[in-house]
């Protein structure tokens, strides 16, 4: 009994049979080779049985093939989900981080709470020049100049405030706290008039004075360094 | 769409033949199911992977079912909660398995904890995939599992192509022989 297993494997007629039964069974035939195929699985036990061989393993094979599609596409899904997801945190935090790097360049630095020095205008109110007579010329233009100078940052004139801020700075001896006070204004005039590089020096000193006195909260110093950055990039 | 019309369309695309079927099917039953096999493993002690690996189990689960007859499709009865009961019915064994709690603590589950006739079919036929000789086990899984044409397997095995369809159809027919011994022909192929 012959099977085609058994056939020699340059045997022609060989690959043609198995040609033959793939193409039966995937209905690729011509209607004449499938009636040739009909009449040869009815009269040739060893080509049926070889047939129905080839016929089992190749739905066998199918269907792993589809059970593999069932267990990639649950691993792809699942990555895909996971990568979405980490997308989605990470469109998040980037939008959130660039409102805030927005928000620290872009927004006007406002010490508008600072305008109204407090310990300086109690000071200034409990040391006026009518109550305190004893006042010296230098104090006496150092209050005058401070106050004309924030009045013109509070009215939108940095440029007019900046000469006064600059002649209280020339005083000599001033003490820490109002030499700190100025200089934040004047910092805040000179990034208002887009002088970076006047802003920067007169923050530098601020910081190298030593420890900070006059109160300025984090954030509002945190703005004052990314502007001045900022103009430096695009002044 | 009603949730009866997605089930019956799941339904359609898991018993298809197609691949492409069949990927679009497990697609949305992945979207479906995730959720729920997050809930169920992660409140058991269970870890994220944990809980894709169940998944990946129960929706082979399923499919097998469908494909073989033992699921089909019924309106008014919810896919989800059918999916739900082979996760939660998964996960319980595979804890029972691992002894990470006691047996009677477990809930009891609506589903018999039966391994499918189908699943164990696919699971010797791998194995006999497995027992092949390389060369073999690369053609028809390059074939029928990476769905590369036979020029694109010739390219890759260097060979020609009338050699690879020819050692197809001798591989596919010792594989045949492994898994069903008792119908194959009396001598093996020469190599």
């Amino acid at each position: 009994m012959r099977t085609i297993n058994q056939l020699p494997m340059d045997n022609k007629d060989q690959i043609r049979d198995w040609e033959l039964i793939e193409g039966y069974y995937q209905r690729t035939l011509s209607a004449v080779d499938q009636q040739r195929m009909e009449h040869r699985l009815a009269t040739e036990p060893d080509f049926r049985a070889n047939a129905e061989a080839w016929k089992q393993a190749d739905t066998a094979l199918r269907e792993l093939a589809l059970r593999n599609v069932v267990q990639k596409t649950v691993r792809q899904e699942f990555r895909r989900q996971q990568w979405i997801g980490r997308l989605r945190i990470g469109v998040a935090t980037l939008l959130v981080g660039c409102m805030a790097v927005g928000w620290l360049l872009f927004s006007s630095v406002d010490l508008g709470a600072y305008q109204q020095d407090v310990t300086i205008l109690k000071q200034y109110r409990r040391d006026s020049p009518e109550k305190s007579p004893s006042w010296t010329p230098r104090q006496q233009a150092f209050y005058q100049d401070f106050f004309d100078g924030q009045s013109y940052l509070a009215d939108g004139q940095p440029e007019l405030a900046i000469p006064y801020f600059e002649r209280v700075l020339s005083l000599p001896n001033l003490r820490p706290y109002f030499r700190q006070a100025v200089e934040w204004q004047l910092v805040n005039a000179y990034l208002q008039t887009h002088q970076p590089g006047n802003a920067d020096s007169t923050y530098q000193r601020l910081t190298a004075n030593g420890k900070p006195i006059y109160p300025i909260e984090p954030v509002d110093r945190w703005r004052v360094q990314w502007q001045i950055g900022w103009q430096k990039i695009v002044h | 769409m009603l949730q009866s019309e997605t089930d019956r369309l799941l339904y359609i695309l898991m018993r298809s033949d197609q691949p492409q079927d069949v990927q679009k099917g497990t697609q949305l039953l992945t979207k479906m199911a995730k959720p729920i096999a997050m809930r169920i493993v992660l409140s058991n002690s269970g870890s994220e992977a944990d809980a894709k690996d169940i998944l990946q189990e129960s929706l082979i689960s399923l499919w097998s079912q469908i494909r073989s007859g033992a699921y089909t499709y019924q309106p008014g009865t919810p896919l989800a909660n059918y999916v739900s009961s082979i996760i939660r019915n998964k996960w319980y064994k595979e804890l029972r398995k691992r002894r990470m709690k006691n047996e009677e603590t477990l809930p009891e589950t609506d589903l018999p904890d039966v391994e499918i006739e189908g699943e164990n079919y696919l699971n010797q036929l791998e194995n006999a995939l497995d027992q092949l000789d390389e060369p073999c086990r690369k053609i028809l899984t390059l074939y029928y599992l990476e769905r590369l044409s036979l020029s694109d397997i010739a390219e890759q095995v260097g060979k020609t192509y009338e050699a690879v369809k020819e050692q197809k159809y001798r591989c596919m027919l010792r594989l045949k022989a492994l898994i069903f011994p008792s119908t194959t022909p009396p001598k093996q192929a020469n190599k």
